[in-house]
């Protein structure tokens, strides 16, 4: 987001606005619930003594301030990219609950610098990847053979998630294909003799894919009342497993189709 | 017995590993993941002693959600740095697969079943996280009335 003016002198109603759409936004984006977003958005400017109302779904979120002398602002921020980062979620909630420590200005830069918070997100991803893929051969009964498979798999899916993040592919598209590599690498390796039998292999690293995430805050939602965006993360959790069944299925298919052993 | 211990151990590393993915960090994963090792212990024990999937997995649910929420109140952190990854091994991943495998070969009857049974799990796990998080609410909110009315006098 831009900088807000650095001559600021006095806070108003439209820099209040901003700061609190602002930490709604970074809120949706790292994975947060809808209501988390809409509670931290209200906290903020109720400190700030103005009344506030908005209204946040998967993609977006709206606010509306009512302030002095009976004018109305208003805000729309998109949410473009959403990504699941809980240390932002955390600091954002420990920053806001902290709200009367810090002045305007600290506490806009306080945020700007959770924002800008980078890590080496691919090389995180491809440990955790590998960590998780290796253990959930274990978790299904699997060998250490499967083990290798799976990691051998996660690796394939890490390299996956790192050119579509460049290629900017759409979610479901991306989890066919992910379907897809999950069984081509497990039947590789197979081929390869490292495993005789590739179910354990494939759903360890069809796991890595497996929308849990987008499950459990569906529910979360629903819980809090947000029926549109609970059923919207519903949706979205069941097209991504719809996915990702289509996209092993056509592999699996296409391998037996081929004359393949399964 | 040992099956069910070396599930636990690895479900605690694979939701490590997930925790790493989510940039959860210091402590947090490491609590988180115990989570993920209780819930599972829970299903599995339950499962042994003949109770049906659909009550395995809701007490498992049920279990890691209060876990959640307990370690969130100790650590001052929100419930989702917990519950995130803690959900992650009982998602039914081996049900999409297992499902597309019967009918790739063909076999629709227990294509059929295994698509009933993964939604049946996945409804489990919603039942158990929407139970206790309800309660969890209802809860708290009573604490705080309390606090509050402590507070008038």
């Amino acid at each position: 987001m831009d900088k807000l003016n650095d001559n600021l002198t006095a806070v108003n109603e439209n820099d209040i606005l901003y700061l609190a759409s602002y930490v709604g936004k970074l809120i949706l984006e790292s994975g947060g619930e809808t209501y988390r977003a809409e509670d931290m958005v209200d906290k903020i400017c109720s400190y700030y003594g103005l009344q506030s109302n908005s209204f946040a779904v998967l993609s977006s979120i709206l606010t509306t301030i009512r302030g002095k002398e009976r004018r109305f602002f208003t805000n729309i921020e998109k949410i473009r990219m959403r990504t699941i980062n809980v240390e932002k979620i955390t600091r954002l909630s420990k920053l806001v609950r902290d709200i009367d420590k810090y002045t305007f200005k600290e506490f806009l830069s306080q945020i700007q610098e959770i924002d800008e918070q980078k890590t080496n997100r691919f090389m995180y991803t491809l440990i955790g990847n590998c960590l998780a893929a290796g253990a959930f051969a274990f978790y299904f009964n699997g060998s250490y053979r499967d083990c290798i498979a799976s990691i051998i798999g996660a690796l394939s899916i890490s390299m996956l998630g790192y050119y579509s993040a460049k290629l900017q592919i759409n979610n479901f598209f991306l989890n066919l294909v992910g379907g897809m590599v999950c069984s081509l690498s497990a039947y590789i390796c197979f081929k390869w003799g490292i495993i005789f039998n590739i179910s354990v292999s494939v759903i360890s690293t069809l796991m890595l894919l497996v929308p849990g995430i987008a499950f459990t805050n569906s529910i979360r939602d629903l819980i809090a009342g947000d029926l549109v965006s609970g059923i919207a993360r519903g949706v979205e959790a069941f097209m991504i497993g719809t996915a990702l069944a289509i996209g092993s299925g056509i592999t699996l298919s296409i391998i037996k189709t081929l004359g393949g052993f399964l | 017995m040992n099956y069910i211990a070396i599930q636990v151990i690895s479900a605690i590393f694979a939701t490590y590993g997930f925790g790493i993915i989510f940039n959860v960090r210091g402590g947090k994963n490491l609590f988180g993941s115990f989570g993920a090792g209780i819930g599972w212990l829970v299903y599995s024990l339950l499962n042994e002693k003949g109770f049906t999937y659909f009550i395995s997995y809701t007490a498992a649910a049920a279990t890691i959600t209060i876990y959640s929420e307990l370690l969130s109140r100790k650590m001052k952190v929100p419930t989702v740095a917990f519950l995130y990854p803690g959900m992650i091994p009982l998602v039914p991943g081996g049900g999409i697969y297992y499902t597309m495998y019967y009918i790739v070969q063909d076999n629709i009857s227990q294509a059929v079943g295994k698509g009933i049974e993964t939604f049946i799990i996945s409804g489990s796990i919603a039942i158990g996280i929407l139970s206790v998080s309800t309660f969890s609410q209802i809860f708290y909110h009573i604490v705080k009335k309390k606090e509050y009315d402590d507070k008038k006098y």
